[in-house]
């Protein structure tokens, strides 16, 4: 990288996501300009991150309809 | 190594510790001195016999492939900006066209892999995704879990197809088939993170 910035390509970066949640890739790509433009986004994302979130959501659902329910039968004045 | 730590390592959890690092290997694609002809994705078409898909204009550009896709395992992607009318004519800052050869990226948590309910999709030794096709059941979850849209479904066939990694030709040593027929030396194949090579990119 250091030598194609010498040779004038200034914007010339290295594109390997390591930061994101895919954790890096085993093909990386040397482009010009924004990676994005290359269909290489900047924060790539594996769906699974969201699995956590996805399933306590589902959890706190499922309580709140049971509690509803319970408490609909358990109320005094049927 | 236990039964249960050796099957984690074959369908690639992440809760385990692969120990491939020694071995893995990766494409470096330097997309600066890339000239777009398209060799590697013939060559990548030949070995694999990945069947034809579509004999199309695209009418969009010069790059009738389009995109990567269940029939192209790589592609060379034409980066077209458009001079703007009145500004400049067609001087060289107008006009730009830039050439990236694109691929699975193999990616190191990968969202197919992690989402193939068959394990159809597994870690190999060199670090890469390969999809197995004949356990592949075509359920097509992958296909909506990659980040970067690269796998896809075979319309007529059902399973989900994408680049393999050149798995067979690393298996008996070879190189990625993608790498003799370019007229410039582009392709990397030196051993990743290990080697100098990581070390020079970086």
């Amino acid at each position: 990288m250091t030598s194609l910035h010498e040779k004038g390509l200034r914007d010339a970066e290295l594109y390997d996501p390591r930061e994101s949640s895919v954790g890096g890739i085993h093909a990386m790509f040397i482009v010009r300009g924004d990676p994005a433009a290359f269909n290489l986004p900047e924060q790539p994302e594996v769906p699974t991150v969201h699995l956590r979130k996805g399933w306590t959501s589902a959890a706190a659902a499922a309580l709140m309809l049971v509690a509803g329910t319970v408490l609909a039968f358990a109320s005094p004045n049927r | 190594m236990g039964r249960r730590r050796l099957r984690d390592a074959a369908i690639g959890r992440r809760s385990c510790t692969v120990k491939f690092e020694t071995m893995a290997t990766a494409f470096l694609t330097d997309s600066t001195i890339c000239i777009g002809c398209k060799a590697c994705e013939v060559a990548c078409k030949e070995w694999n016999q990945v069947p034809a898909d579509g004999f199309v204009w695209s009418g969009l550009s010069y790059d009738n492939t389009v995109a990567l896709g269940h029939s192209t395992w790589r592609h060379v992607k034409f980066v077209e900006h458009a001079a703007t009318p009145g500004i400049g004519g067609n001087s060289g800052q107008q006009i730009s066209w830039q050439f990236a050869s694109d691929v699975c990226k193999h990616c190191v948590n990968a969202g197919c892999l992690e989402a193939c309910p068959t394990g159809s999709i597994v870690r190999t030794e060199f670090g890469s995704v390969y999809v197995q096709p004949d356990v592949c059941n075509g359920c097509g979850y992958c296909v909506v879990s990659c980040p970067f849209g690269v796998i896809d479904r075979r319309p007529d066939d059902g399973r989900a197809f994408k680049c393999t990694f050149c798995y067979d030709r690393q298996k008996a040593g070879c190189s990625r088939r993608v790498r003799p027929p370019v007229p410039r030396p582009r392709f990397s194949s030196a051993n990743w993170r290990t080697s100098a090579n990581a070390r020079r990119i970086a």
